[in-house]
């Protein structure tokens, strides 16, 4: 079987992008933070919450979780939550009050939208223009936090910069755009949302007794060799061109040396059972199904030292199946599940059992993420996958009906970097860049003098990071 | 000046006057393409700052910047079916994987329909490495296909002495132009790697896979001829040749065009014309007529989709979903080809599988008139199980006359803002009092007017009278300033549109859009003006306006947008 390669490249990201520049990478420093995390797994979710029952009891250190976070009590000693923590960044432009332009797209990245920028796109706060949506320049002007992490945690132990899965709602899928994680301005990360191409990808090559197979080495030997002159010939063509296609060309070789970067010997480690890559095999498959398998994926591939960065993102916001009798024996009755029930209209209580059933599941989801990561054992110390990662779990909504972005709910878990313990923080009176800022932080993120990263995001909004969170 | 066009288009008109003219540098060494704007990084010579007495001369004092435009996945397709022998270009396309474009806006030829993500990055070198795998597998068969110069023979002296005319042969073909030294050294270079590690059938089968996702394949790259203008390049004959071909042939140029970009016929507006003329005239030109009619009306949208009406099924689906690319295809050859005809005919291609849509309702109440009456067309602007009134609407003033359209506000509580409206039976009873509401009037008042008429065909495009038992009104009051009337229906309103100047012209905007891959900017004006000048010359004729937009400055000079 041959590995085909969906994940996101090591290198190449940096060219032309100053503000990543300054960033170091653990490759290049001496060596990484001993207390800072070895990976990073985003999951991203849509529409939201209910905020008063994803809330914990009480802020501060002692707390029960609320209703829809029930399930990280498990891993309550290793869990940050942080709601009512308002998205800032969107009232800088009146067209996103309502709605959802600019949300997803912010959540993660601490910035607008490309269209929201004046000029050459400068992602700054006093480069931020009133513009409307307009079809173009729909994505994120600048990475999301994720990418920075994973740029500073590379090193030459990885087969890849990422591990970008896609959740489907009911059917399966293969490449989506992802619309909360980028690598930079207009560049959204493309997830694998067909689990058999991930399995592929991430483990083909290796025998379940580790062997490596020889005839897929054959192939990944030409497949290398090819590779090597189309990436050449990129430079030969781009001559005489203007800067703009240059850039064009540049940006595709670039993605060249990703998939050349992909074709490494696979390596040996414990896989999970295979999945398979026939679309039909996944007929009558919920969301929740998905979600299970692409989790394990995931936290295999992340122990395997796969790659220092994870993205998981439940992506279907219109009419996904749960596998939940309850929830979906009742959204059946109406054509989109996330406009009548998690915008709480039509009848649909807030508070109602459906409602709340529902948007429980993806922390159930994220509970699950943080269980086989700490079912994996790293090293004689007795620490677990878990305890070397930092996770974070968010949405593009606080509560769904009136697409309020003033009071998003975070969870944050892992057992190391500064920071990641038991404790709930009231963020009403900060923000998301801020959030960002520190999550950084939490990652032992510096740049090449060894400072802090304290404005990621739109620079100059909301530069510092939460103290209280950082103990 | 024929009046509205440039205003209601480009908002302002750079050029109203010609020049002199940009004369290109003289070419080194009788290279008839001249020299390259990029002094010294070409092997087809220098660009220079002397002026030619042959050289193509800018009737306009502007053009615009021309993006770097991939190849669709269409175009890509026919260039595969052109370069590989038929049975494993028909295996190919069962295994292709190569990624499809999908519009964002404009059309599949646009700039940025193709730009690559990292997932299309990875698609395109999966297709070529399946293609490249089938050909591998059965290489006996297929390599004396491909480099017939190895007759039977896989030795490693016979191929190793066929490869440099392969790599020639082929290369300018899949390149549409010779390649350079560089990348014939590149491709040979490959050859040998792969055959002293892995031996010559994988070496051959490597060589198939480089083409196959070739940069040079793939991109349009157009470094042009320098002129004594330095914000302006001539492009050279293969440059043009291609943007022939692309407009026309939807493939790659064919022999004559390329024997008239070497003999530096494409260097002048004649020549170009003399070829746009002869390529108007051939059967393949009858494939931009397909995609171009089928991608304006937005036919894609009926891919796959589904409709909740008594007269749906597998058939139905099908033929809607090819309806206006067979109407494209009908109308360019048996036709007159004229835009009046394009949007007035009582005449329809048929295969009779959409016959119990055309038949329903009362066909006479309203007699379909051309393409927007096409059941295809209907079907494309709608919901699953209702028409769209605003999408309709939306779609005659933007794409039909070019008149502007508010942005979209983004998501909107559409139950809300009807209230109690929302419960009327017709789409015009629950529409109309968004006309009067303050927040919803600015876009509503412009949009409703134009998608009345239209509620005469429901959701898969049948005529019908009646909405929810309540009778339709059709009529409509259209007044945007040099278009203007009161209409019964949609009959009486597209026949209006067939006449109308202000359509017409945007008829050919939307041509230039496709022929360009990009938007018009205010340094097309004059050249748009031109070409709808020569248009409205030629009475409509669409041939005319394809070669019309051959020869315009913007299709054969770009701005050099500051290469260096």
């Amino acid at each position: 079987m041959r590995r085909r390669r969906f994940l996101q490249g090591l290198g190449g990201i940096t060219v032309g992008l100053p503000f990543l520049s300054k960033f170091a990478t653990r490759s290049a420093k001496a060596a990484g933070d001993p207390n800072g995390p070895r990976r990073a797994i985003m999951m991203a979710y849509p529409m939201g919450t209910h905020v008063p029952f994803f809330s914990p009891t009480a802020t501060g250190s002692s707390f029960d979780f609320g209703a829809i976070t029930a399930a990280m009590e498990p891993f309550k000693d290793r869990t940050l939550a942080v709601t009512n923590c308002p998205n800032g960044v969107l009232d800088l432009v009146s067209d996103y009050v309502y709605g959802h332009p600019g949300k997803k797209e912010s959540v993660f990245t601490g910035t607008l939208m490309r269209h929201a920028f004046g000029g050459d796109g400068t992602n700054h706060v006093d480069n931020v223009i009133q513009s409307s949506p307009d079809g173009h320049q729909n994505t994120a002007n600048g990475p999301s936090v994720e990418h920075v992490i994973g740029q500073f945690l590379a090193d030459e132990s990885h087969m890849r910069a990422s591990v970008d899965l896609g959740i489907p709602g009911r059917q399966v899928g293969e490449i989506v755009d992802s619309a909360f994680f980028y690598e930079a301005a207009e560049n959204p990360v493309s997830l694998q949302a067909n689990p058999g191409v991930a399995f592929a990808s991430l483990f083909s090559g290796v025998t379940p007794d580790g062997e490596v197979d020889e005839a897929f080495m054959t192939l990944q030997r030409r497949r290398k060799s090819v590779l090597d002159a189309v990436r050449d010939s990129f430079t030969d063509l781009r001559q005489g061109l203007p800067p703009a296609d240059r850039a064009v060309l540049d940006d595709h070789a670039d993605k060249i040396r990703e998939i050349e970067l992909d074709l490494q010997p696979p390596l040996a480690c414990t896989i999970p059972d295979a999945a398979s890559e026939d679309e039909s095999a996944y007929e009558g498959w919920s969301m929740g199904d998905f979600a299970d398998l692409q989790i394990r994926l995931m936290a295999h591939a992340m122990a395997c030292g796969v790659a220092p960065v994870g993205r998981l993102e439940f992506y279907d916001q219109q009419n996904p199946f749960f596998g939940i009798p309850l929830v979906d024996d009742a959204v059946a009755t109406v054509q989109d599940w996330h406009h009548p029930v998690v915008h709480a209209a039509d009848g649909w209580e807030k508070d109602g059992e459906v409602r709340v059933t529902g948007l429980r599941f993806f922390v159930d989801k994220f509970a699950l993420l943080c269980a086989e990561l700490d079912a994996i054992v790293e090293g004689p110390d007795g620490r677990t996958a878990l305890d070397n990662s930092l996770l974070m779990l968010g949405s593009d909504l606080a509560e769904g009906d009136g697409h309020a972005a003033r009071d998003l709910c975070f969870l944050i878990a892992g057992g190391t970097g500064p920071g990641v313990r038991q404790y709930h923080f009231d963020g009403s009176g900060e923000n998301v860049n801020r959030l960002l800022n520190t999550v950084l932080r939490m990652a032992c993120v510096t740049d090449e003098g060894g400072a802090p990263v304290d404005d990621f995001g739109l620079q100059g909004f909301a530069p510092g990071a939460i103290s209280e969170l950082l103990v | 000046m024929r009046g509205m066009g440039s205003a209601v288009l480009l908002g302002s008109a750079l050029c109203t006057g010609c020049y002199s003219g940009v004369n290109v540098g003289a070419g080194g060494g009788g290279d008839t393409d001249g020299g390259t704007a990029n002094q010294g990084d070409s092997d087809d010579g220098s660009g220079g700052s002397g002026s030619d007495p042959d050289a193509p001369e800018l009737t306009c004092d502007t053009v615009g910047t021309q993006p770097l435009r991939r190849l669709s996945s269409a175009q890509y397709w026919q260039v595969v079916d052109t370069l590989l022998p038929p049975a494993l270009a028909e295996q190919a396309r069962e295994v292709g994987v190569f990624p499809e474009t999908l519009i964002e806006d404009g059309f599949t030829t646009f700039a940025s329909a193709n730009r690559v993500s990292t997932g299309e990055s990875e698609r395109i070198e999966d297709n070529a490495d399946n293609i490249a795998s089938l050909f591998r597998e059965d290489i006996g068969t297929y390599a004396p296909m491909l480099v017939p110069c190895i007759g039977d023979s896989l030795a490693a002296e016979t191929v190793d002495g066929c490869m440099p005319d392969f790599i020639d042969a082929f290369g300018t073909q899949a390149f549409r132009r010779a390649p350079t030294e560089a990348e014939r050294a590149l491709i040979q270079g490959l050859y040998e790697q792969v055959r002293d590690d892995d031996g010559v059938e994988e070496a051959l089968t490597a060589v198939l896979q480089f083409f196959l996702q070739a940069p040079g394949m793939l991109y349009v790259t157009e470094p042009g001829l320098a002129t004594d203008d330095p914000s302006v390049v001539a492009l050279s004959g293969h440059e043009i040749a291609t943007r022939l071909s692309l407009l026309f042939l939807d493939g790659l140029p064919d022999a004559e065009l390329l024997t008239a970009a070497e003999d530096g016929s494409l260097l002048t507006p004649e020549g170009v014309e003399a070829q746009a003329r002869r390529l108007a005239g051939r059967a393949e030109v009858a494939r931009a007529m397909t995609t171009f009619h089928h991608e304006w009306l937005r036919g894609f949208s009926l891919d796959g989709a589904d409709r909740e009406h008594p007269l749906w099924d597998e058939d139905v689906s099908d033929a809607l979903a090819v309806e206006l690319r067979e109407f494209g295809r009908w109308f360019i050859e048996d036709t007159d080809g004229t835009f009046r005809t394009l949007l007035a005919t009582d005449a329809f291609p048929s295969d009779g599988r959409l016959n119990e849509v055309y038949n329903a309702g009362d066909p006479t109440a309203s007699p379909r008139r051309g393409l927007l009456t096409t059941a295809a067309a209907m079907a494309a602007a709608a919901h699953s199980d209702s028409t769209s009134l605003v999408e309709r609407g939306v779609f005659i003033r933007q794409h039909v006359l070019c008149a502007p359209v508010p942005a979209f506000p983004g998501d909107i509580d559409i139950e809300g803002t009807l209230g109690d409206y929302g419960d009327l039976p017709t789409a015009r009873e629950r529409l109309e009092p968004l006309m009067l509401e303050p927040s919803c009037a600015g876009c509503h008042v412009g949009i409703n007017p134009f998608g009345f008429p239209f509620e005469a065909y429901d959701w898969v495009g049948a005529h019908r009278l009646e909405e929810n038992g309540a009778t339709i009104d059709t009529t409509t009051d259209i007044d945007i300033g040099v278009f203007a009337g009161d209409f019964a229906n949609a009959t009486e309103l597209v026949l209006a549109l067939s006449e109308s100047e202000m359509a017409e012209d945007c008829y050919a905007t939307h041509w230039f859009r496709y022929a360009m891959g990009r938007h018009e900017t205010d340094e097309d004006v004059c050249s748009l003006e031109e070409i709808r000048e020569a248009f409205a010359a030629s009475e409509g004729d669409v041939r005319e306006l394809l070669v019309a937009i051959a020869t315009s400055d913007a299709f054969r000079f770009r701005s050099t947008g500051g290469a260096e």
